[in-house]
């Protein structure tokens, strides 16, 4: 199918320049200045609609195989493209966790096979995310993992985390930590310091967080290995980071969208949809991620993805489970963040567009270009979304924004060169 | 503004002007305790569930006897005969509850919100009874009412509160309402056991017991659990009383019409000595009396009792 989506304002270069794009097939084959009378196929007017590549969340939790109540791959694809995301990364922490190039290639198989969003899939680090014995990474990698973690849970051990290091870097992936001193963090449910006083919600201190960063940013460097840092939430944390980068190991770093839209401050209405680990900073460490976010300190921001069922979730705050659900939100989210803080929007969409695909080295994605896929999010920012219970096509509902309006509003997914009908 | 149907989740849903009406109409329902018929039909058809998901019996009882004395019917729930330990979650034991017609809630848990997480299933009034660490507003109410009962004031006057600060949500719920009436609030006790950040609350903190009673108007304990020392935050018993317990010597020091406080139970050779659990201007008998009189006076102006008999 040829398309010609034309009058639009294109995201290119960092900028919205006003520019016609054809798609043969499932790539962009060219992007035109002109209008052209005839053109053989469909015409698309996008008359004051920004289009954006098709957004890359590099951390999503789909809980396929084992916790399919939660979200399945279907579910968490067909959320992803809902909400403008057409490349999502899935996290291993499944039952069994994703720790064998049999899983990991059957559940890229099954994606092909759906044909929504696509998929790629970071691999455990260690066999049964257990943090003893690494997994074959080199077979993983075959398989297709991009990447290695035990996101749920942090690489303990030093010394593992060490090899684990050395072992991805010899096929030039990362390993992803998710940084959390469980010493440290205990019980806790939210950030530690004022707010967890007031509230009396057991606190998480922010050095549970930074300890660890400290520790594998300092193995990276010892190792020249590639250390990609899950969801940074605190000011230290940032600290550590800015000041590693550059050395003999290769630093990356994530921030979670939600961490940059909610403080401490706003569990006063203790609402278990807003329970996050990492939990939610201070004002004054948002304002640092921010600031990080912007310099290239931290190079990309994602979901977290997180689907819980509701009668897991709608119990007593501290005794939720952590996680919000991401995919279906993320760009109205960006939207927000950009009007909220006066950020430019075009700065934030690098964030999960053209950054992840360089990072991750995801070819052909992530921009607007000649000769890459078609992968494009028709945005009317003058039009808004509520987002009822029938907006979602995730099988969870664990979001604050259930019920709530935001500015903006998707009008239209293209996902190699098809557009999205789901 | 009439505080009808108003829900208790911690002292900050009243503005000062509110508390001191409470105050007097806690003066007023003390008298009514002092009578020999202790009983007014101000309640009269109203059904007040006191939900205790946590052991309690001094603050189960003090509302339970609160809410009899205005004449309202009363029906407890408490956890240990719940279908809570056959796996019900709370949400549905409150739909439950509440399919019986309850219109106040009178909630203790000992997971911090759950009055506002009940409020989400009920259009009951609801009263936190404590929640976790997170507040006691009853106990705050009542303890301040014994302070401007007794100093005739509460602006300006000087609270030491010393002991295990971190794990009280009698502390939490005081210092915010001491700081809204104008008190000077010290609190006191080892560092392990005093929340982060708790200077940004307004109040002064000590980790030497001598400076912090010093001048004192009123000295309030806290009961220390074993629990703590056996969770590795403070060494032993016996140096917690020799550095934080309260002893006739150290209360020397205070202004020599120092009121002691404490929210009971208290753990005589821990926190406090015997001579300052006896000691003459403790109020711990009062506060309990007082309990009960404030419980009557928030009962009657949430849910909108008639004085007339």
């Amino acid at each position: 199918m040829r398309y010609l989506i034309e009058n639009g304002e294109v995201l290119i270069e960092g900028k919205f320049q006003r520019k016609n794009i054809v798609v043969d097939g499932e790539k962009i084959t060219d992007i035109i200045e002109n209008n052209p009378h005839d053109f053989n196929g469909k015409r698309i007017d996008a008359k004051g609609q920004l289009i954006i590549p098709g957004l890359i969340d590099m951390h999503a939790h789909l809980r396929e195989p084992g916790y399919e109540y939660k979200e399945d791959l279907e579910s968490g694809l067909k959320a992803a493209l809902n909400g403008g995301i057409t490349t999502v990364a899935c996290m291993p922490n499944t039952r069994p966790s994703l720790d064998s190039p049999a899983a990991v290639h059957s559940l890229k198989e099954k994606a092909k096979v759906l044909s929504l969003a696509r998929l790629e899939v970071i691999a455990a680090a260690t066999k049964g995310r257990e943090g003893k014995e690494l997994t074959e990474m080199g077979t993983l990698a075959q398989a297709g993992a991009i990447g290695f973690s035990d996101d749920g849970d942090p690489i303990w051990d030093p010394h593992i985390m060490r090899r684990a290091l050395e072992y991805a870097s010899s096929f030039h992936l990362p390993v992803i930590d998710h940084c959390e001193e469980r010493a440290l963090s205990r019980d806790g449910s939210m950030r530690e310091g004022y707010y967890s006083n007031y509230y009396g919600i057991y606190g998480i201190p922010d050095a549970a967080e930074s300890v660890m960063v400290a520790r594998d940013i300092d193995l990276a460097n010892l190792t020249a290995g590639w250390v990609h840092i899950a969801h940074v939430s605190t000011g230290k944390s940032v600290n550590h980071i800015r000041h590693g980068k550059g050395k003999r190991g290769k630093i990356s770093a994530e921030v979670c969208i939600h961490h940059l839209l909610f403080t401490d401050k706003d569990l006063e209405d203790y609402d278990p949809a807003k329970k996050l680990n990492p939990p939610f900073p201070t004002k004054e460490d948002q304002e640092m991620l921010l600031e990080a976010l912007m310099d290239g300190t931290i190079d990309i921001i994602v979901t977290d993805h997180a689907p819980h069922a509701n009668w897991e979730k709608e119990v007593e705050f501290q005794r939720a489970p952590f996680g919000i659900i991401g995919l279906e939100t993320l760009l109205l989210q960006l939207f927000k963040l950009s009007r909220k803080k006066t950020l430019a929007f075009e700065k934030l969409l690098e964030k999960v567009t053209s950054a992840p695909a360089k990072l991750f080295n995801l070819a052909g994605r992530g921009r607007i270009e000649r000769h890459y896929y078609a992968d494009l999010v028709l945005f009317d920012p003058m039009d808004d979304t509520t987002l009822t219970n029938s907006y979602f096509r995730s099988k969870a509902r664990n979001t604050p924004y259930l019920g709530k309006t935001l500015q903006g509003k998707i009008t239209q997914v293209m996902c190699g060169g098809k557009l999205v009908q789901i | 503004m009439s505080m009808v149907g108003r829900d208790v989740y911690d002292v900050d849903v009243f503005n000062v002007e509110e508390v001191y009406q409470l105050f007097e109409l806690t003066k007023h329902f003390k008298g009514i305790l002092s009578r020999k018929v202790k009983k007014v039909p101000a309640l009269r058809g109203v059904t007040v569930c006191t939900a205790f998901f946590e052991n309690s019996t001094r603050t189960k009882i003090s509302f339970d006897l609160a809410a009899k004395r205005l004449g309202a019917d009363t029906v407890a729930f408490s956890a240990s005969s719940s279908s809570l330990k056959k796996g019900e979650s709370l949400k549905d034991t409150i739909l439950t509850l509440d399919a019986m017609g309850i219109d106040l809630y009178v909630v203790r848990h000992s997971e911090p919100g759950t009055p506002k997480f009940i409020k989400k299933y009920t259009k009951a009034i609801v009263i936190n009874a404590g929640d976790g660490f997170h507040a006691h507003p009853t106990q705050a109410l009542l303890d301040n009412y014994t302070i401007w009962e007794k100093k005739g004031k509460i602006d300006g006057l000087k609270i030491s509160i010393v002991g295990d600060i971190q794990h009280s949500r009698v502390v939490r719920s005081n210092i915010k309402l001491m700081k809204m009436l104008g008190a000077e609030v010290t609190v006191c006790g080892p560092k392990t056991l005093m929340p982060l950040e708790i200077e940004k609350s307004g109040v002064k903190v000590s980790y030497d017991i001598n400076e912090a009673i010093d001048g004192a108007d009123v000295v309030m304990g806290l009961r220390m659990q074993l629990e703590r020392q056996t969770s590795g935050l403070f060494p032993t018993l016996e140096e917690y009383h020799k550095l934080y317990g309260i002893t006739k010597d150290r209360l020397s020091h205070a202004k020599p019409d120092v009121i002691f406080m404490h929210p009971g139970p208290m753990n005589r050779g821990v926190e406090v000595d015997d001579h300052v659990a006896d000691f003459e201007r403790s109020v711990v008998q009062e506060q309990v009396t007082n309990g009960e009189a404030i419980r009557m006076a928030l009962l009657y102006s949430v849910l909108g009792g008639r004085m007339e008999e």
